[in-house]
């Protein structure tokens, strides 16, 4: 479960103006819900998830994933909370190229496990996702598509609380995307993880149990229509 | 596009990488700096020499060389009634030792006569024209009476012909007067003067013989007659000839290293501009997408080479010219027993060129090669090697590396029998030892990978995937292979070195151990004991059993000045010992005691054309006919060596004077108490100097090792080049993947296990690097050994230099990874929200 509460970041731009790049969010998403952020390119959709990350640090407000405050751990803490309750998909997937497909997947999971039980726990997931063909290919040997569902057997191998999709299917096609959000829902529903979308496509919203919009670091209800139009 | 227009754009790329930029030119310029300060270290050597020679014979075309160093009275007002001569003169030259307040040297004593600036028209003649008159005195070369700390007016010691005699310093020679002579150990008298001090009035070693212009043939047929086989008509300049073959196997070592540190320095450069691969690869997916052609994008490519590479190759002439000023100064100590050459520092136009142009060279290549991928990579999709084609590219490589490599070992093993032959197996080596680089790094992959199995934990696998990726493994590889490089010719030319000290020592040994004591004159040019003296007429003093005339000086055969060893019959031990490649030691000892038999250095030898049991006729001052007993290593003189007996050499020599003494103590007394003996006996006027055989030998072996210090000197560049190389790739290569490292950070690794995963990375890519270099470098020693034992003929002892290489592989390794692990502690701790960017 993510709550957040109030929350608040500001920057100093460049010419000294202090910026609140997020103020005041509050938002709740629960295990197994699906929840969307729309919004245009400097609405502040991927500091929130940043904070939810604890990536960033808010300057009020508070976020917390299943109770735990996240806002307020070490450096340490936020780097084990993240390797341990955090999944990341992310717009370009970030892949190991010299790893191959279910190395990538099992990446996270190597500080608790040896290389062969990590493989183990992650190709019955990469099987489920069409890859069970694809388990030794290196990762710049996969199409988009096959790159970012390894990211999503990545990010679901640790059995997570949380999963963040940031503009997960910006590269893909309609149809590549459709599968991957398809995908995301479904096992978002299946793991009772909380996934937060962020996404500036209107389609990709679609997905999603619930959506907003992010507009000038706050939050309101997403009308489908204004946002096509 | 104009070029205008090319170059304003490389102005604004330049200002967005100029970090990249910089380490690039940095490597360029290290490669052409250890080039040009080699070259400029081997040009300088020969050069020095003939300028020294041109300055004394000037005009000159034609010296006149009489056996026996006697000429009739005759002979020079016979040369000057010869139609088409301009001048001729008589000189004596003689080494002799010179001490002053400050300071001791060689010096080599020039005497000449009134009429000497006719032959030598150049200012140095003119200049030596006003010491003519030098009776009892003697003018110097500025520089090396201010090394001898002697002012005009006062006396400097010199000892000639066994004694020691003050002699007035009447005048200093200035550069502008003498030209390249100030930088010579070379002094100037009056030729009466000279034969005074040496006690032979008559002696003249040379007459010079200037014609007329365009009647050089005429002269020389002339010259041809009056010598009429009595004397040797050679060019003036035959010296220089005679040095160039002496200094071949020095020369051929800087060779070697010359083409090494290039290549050092080329994989410098590589790494380096790899660094700049993505940069200009997205410029020229920008150039085509924006539809100019693939040849606007290589004219593009090849401004950004040319500027590099000029600016590189300026900047390495610059470093490389003060490397030769201050690191690559020390001659072969060992030349200067038979060549008087200067300090002179000479820099040809070809030095130049070379340098400028392999800089400008590599520039293009490290610069264009990756251009022609990167426009391919523009215009299509992917083409470079992945998954099963990549593994296979990499068992092709391997494969053809050990087809190269037997081959090279084949050579390393069958011996190179000449010197071209060993550097083509020095190549073979080297590239067999690139193409099996990508297959080593691949199994020490796998076997990090087989030890991490069993653990937990992410830094392994972090660094094994990370080179396993096709941008990193290349730059990787470069990395490794400069390595490899720096380790191959540490390990294999210190290796050979090492061997050849070996070789020299145990042949220094044998020498000096035939005799407990020596008398001979002192100094620095007379270590092989060949300035003659006549023998001081006294009886063995007390604790002495017998004295005895051991005589050895240097003999021009062909263009070789070889050495020749006297030995008395009576020495107690063989100066053969381990020395004899063709022949039996022991009776070749016998025979050349009982007289009538010589054993010769095997290149000499083939030279003649003579084998064991043959005849040979030495062109002594009393031509000699001998049989060849045995054939041996060339006693570590470059020019090869003739050992005979004692007997014989005086008469061939025609002559009684010795150039040692040495002396047998009686039973109970100890070499030094004999040597007190001896010194006591011969008293303080001598200029002889009395050492053990122990003390003799420790000088030897320090002048052998002094004439190989820049080799050490070069061995430590490349070394240190190559470990900044590294370093600075590696650390470019990981300050790069910053953002790669932040999005592991931002996954949940630590940045401690990173860091870890950083340092394992360079540890395995310098790892594979030394281990390849070291190992292929053992082979390479091997050949190098062979190659001095077949092409010079040097007493080598081969055994495979295991300490060096595990100390270089150690300090380079150590050395890279410290460096990597400082820059990559910074790099580790990067901000992992910019890994979600």
């Amino acid at each position: 479960m993510i709550e957040l509460e109030g929350v608040v970041k500001q920057f100093e731009a460049p010419g000294g103006e202090i910026v609140r790049a997020i103020d005041g969010v509050s938002l709740a998403v629960a295990p197994g819900e699906l929840v969307a952020l729309y919004g245009p390119s400097g609405s502040g959709k991927t500091t929130l998830l940043k904070i939810v990350a604890a990536l960033l640090r808010p300057d009020a407000g508070s976020v917390t994933v299943d109770g735990r405050d996240v806002a307020g751990l070490s450096e340490r803490e936020a780097a084990d909370y993240r390797l341990e309750q955090v999944g990341f998909i992310r717009q370009v997937p970030e892949l190991l190229p010299g790893a191959t497909a279910i190395d990538n997947a099992a990446f996270k999971l190597l500080r608790r496990y040896r290389l062969p039980e990590a493989r183990a726990r992650v190709e019955g997931q990469l099987r489920g996702l069409g890859l069970g063909e694809r388990l030794r290919h290196r990762g710049n040997e996969l199409s988009g598509g096959e790159r970012q569902r390894v990211m999503i057997a990545r990010a679901l191998a640790i059995e997570p609380s949380v999963v963040l999709a940031d503009e997960p299917t910006g590269n893909l096609d309609s149809r590549r995307s459709g599968e991957v959000l398809d995908l995301l829902r479904r096992l978002g529903r299946e793991h009772r993880v909380a996934t937060i979308l962020v996404t500036h496509d209107p389609l990709a919203a679609g997905y999603a149990d619930r959506a907003y919009e992010l507009h000038d670091g706050q939050i309101r209800s997403y009308a489908a229509d204004s946002a096509q139009a | 596009m104009k070029l205008s227009n090319i170059a304003a754009l490389w102005w604004i790329r330049l200002r967005a990488r100029r970090g990249q930029e910089l380490l690039a030119l940095f490597g360029i310029a290290t490669g052409v700096a250890l080039l040009f300060a080699a070259l400029v270290a081997s040009s300088s050597l020969t050069g020095s020499f003939q300028r020294t020679t041109e300055s004394i014979v000037g005009d000159a075309r034609f010296q006149l060389t009489a056996r026996g160093a006697a000429f009739d009275p005759e002979t020079l007002p016979g040369i000057w009634r010869l139609p088409g001569v301009a001048a001729a003169t008589e000189v004596l030259e003689v080494r002799t030792e010179m001490e002053g307040p400050e300071g001791r040297r060689s010096v080599l004593m020039l005497g000449v006569l009134p009429g000497f600036e006719r032959v030598n028209g150049t200012p140095a003649a003119q200049a030596l024209a006003g010491n003519f008159a030098l009776l009892g005195a003697m003018a110097l070369p500025a520089p090396l009476a201010h090394s001898l700390g002697a002012g005009v007016e006062q006396r400097v010691a010199v000892d000639v012909n066994g004694e020691r005699t003050p002699v007035r310093l009447a005048s200093l020679l200035s550069e502008q007067q003498i030209g390249p002579l100030s930088a010579s150990p070379v002094a100037i008298t009056s030729l009466p003067y000279l034969q005074e001090l040496s006690d032979q009035p008559n002696l003249v070693t040379r007459i010079l013989v200037a014609p007329e212009p365009g009647r050089e043939a005429q002269v020389e047929r002339a010259l041809q007659r009056i010598a009429a086989g009595r004397l040797e008509v050679r060019p003036a300049d035959f010296e220089v000839a005679l040095f160039r073959q002496a200094v071949e196997a020095s020369n051929q070592a800087l060779s070697i290293f010359s083409v090494l540190s290039a290549l050092v320095g080329f994989l410098f450069a590589f790494s380096a501009v790899l660094l700049t691969v993505p940069a200009r690869r997205a410029m020229i997916a920008e150039l085509l997408l924006e539809g100019y052609g693939a040849a606007t994008a290589v004219r593009v490519m090849l401004f950004d080479a040319l500027v590099l590479g000029v600016a590189a190759s300026a900047l390495g002439v610059l470093v490389g010219d003060q490397i030769s000023r201050h690191l690559f100064t020390t001659t072969p100590g060992f030349l200067e027993l038979a060549f008087s050459f200067g300090t002179e520092r000479i820099v040809t136009p070809a030095n130049l060129a070379i340098a400028l142009l392999g800089g400008v060279l590599a520039s293009c290549a490290a610069v264009l090669g990756p251009t022609v991928g990167a426009i391919r990579a523009a215009r299509g999709p992917a083409s470079g090697a992945t998954g099963d084609r990549g593994r296979r590219r990499i068992d092709l490589l391997s494969l053809a590396g050990l087809l190269v490599l037997a081959a090279g070992v084949a050579i390393a093993n069958a011996g190179s029998g000449s010197a071209s032959i060993g550097l083509a197996g020095l190549t073979l080596l080297i590239v067999a030892m690139l193409l099996l680089l990508p297959g080593l790094l691949r199994i020490l992959l796998a076997v990090v990978d087989l030890l991490a199995r069993p653990r937990r934990g992410a830094v392994p696998f972090i660094a094994t995937a990370d080179l396993r990726a096709r941008e990193t493994r290349i730059r990787g590889v470069a990395v490794a292979a400069t390595g490899a490089i720096a380790i191959f010719a540490s390990v294999a030319l210190q290796g050979a070195r090492l061997d050849i000290q070996r070789g020299m020592d145990r042949s220094i040994q044998e020498q000096v151990r035939i005799a407990p004591v020596w008398a001979m004159a002192p100094g620095g040019a007379n270590l092989l004991a060949t300035v003659p003296f006549d023998p001081p007429d006294i009886a063995p003093p007390p604790g002495i059993e017998r004295l005895d005339g051991y005589r050895g000086s240097f003999l021009d055969i062909g263009d070789r000045r070889v050495w020749v060893l006297g030995p008395p019959a009576s020495a107690r031990s063989s100066l053969l010992g381990g020395q004899v490649v063709t022949g039996d030691e022991g009776s070749a000892q016998r025979r050349i005691r009982r007289g009538g038999w010589t054993a010769i250095s095997a290149d000499v030898a083939a030279e003649l054309g003579v084998g064991v049991g043959d005849r040979v006729l030495l062109p002594t001052p009393v031509p000699i006919e001998l049989r060849v007993a045995a054939l041996t290593t060339n006693l570590c003189w470059p020019s090869g060596a003739i050992v005979l007996n004692a007997s014989d050499y005086a008469r061939a020599w025609g002559s009684t004077e010795v150039s040692a003494l040495i002396a047998t103590p009686e039973r109970g007394t100890t070499p030094a108490a004999a040597a007190r003996s001896l010194r006591a006996a011969l008293g303080p006027r001598s200029g002889l100097v009395v050492q053990t055989a122990a003390e003799r030998e420790r000088d030897q072996r320090a002048a052998s090792r002094d004439g190989r210090t820049r080799l050490i000197q070069i061995t430590a560049l490349v070394l240190l080049c190559a470990t900044i190389a590294m370093a600075a790739a590696m650390a470019g290569l990981i300050w790069q993947r910053r953002p790669f490292l932040a999005s592991v950070k931002a996954e949940g690794y630590s940045s401690g296990e990173l860091w870890r995963s950083l340092v394992l990375q360079a540890a395995l890519l310098v790892g594979a690097g030394c281990a390849i270099g070291a190992a292929v470098g053992l082979l390479g020693q091997r050949l190098l050994s062979h190659a001095l034992t077949d092409v010079t003929g040097f007493p080598v002892i081969y055994t495979p230099a295991w300490s060096s290489a595990l100390l270089a592989c150690v300090a380079v390794a150590a050395a890279v990874v410290t460096i990597v692990a400082a820059v990559g502690y910074r790099a580790a701790t990067v901000d992992p929200e910019s890994g979600l960017d």
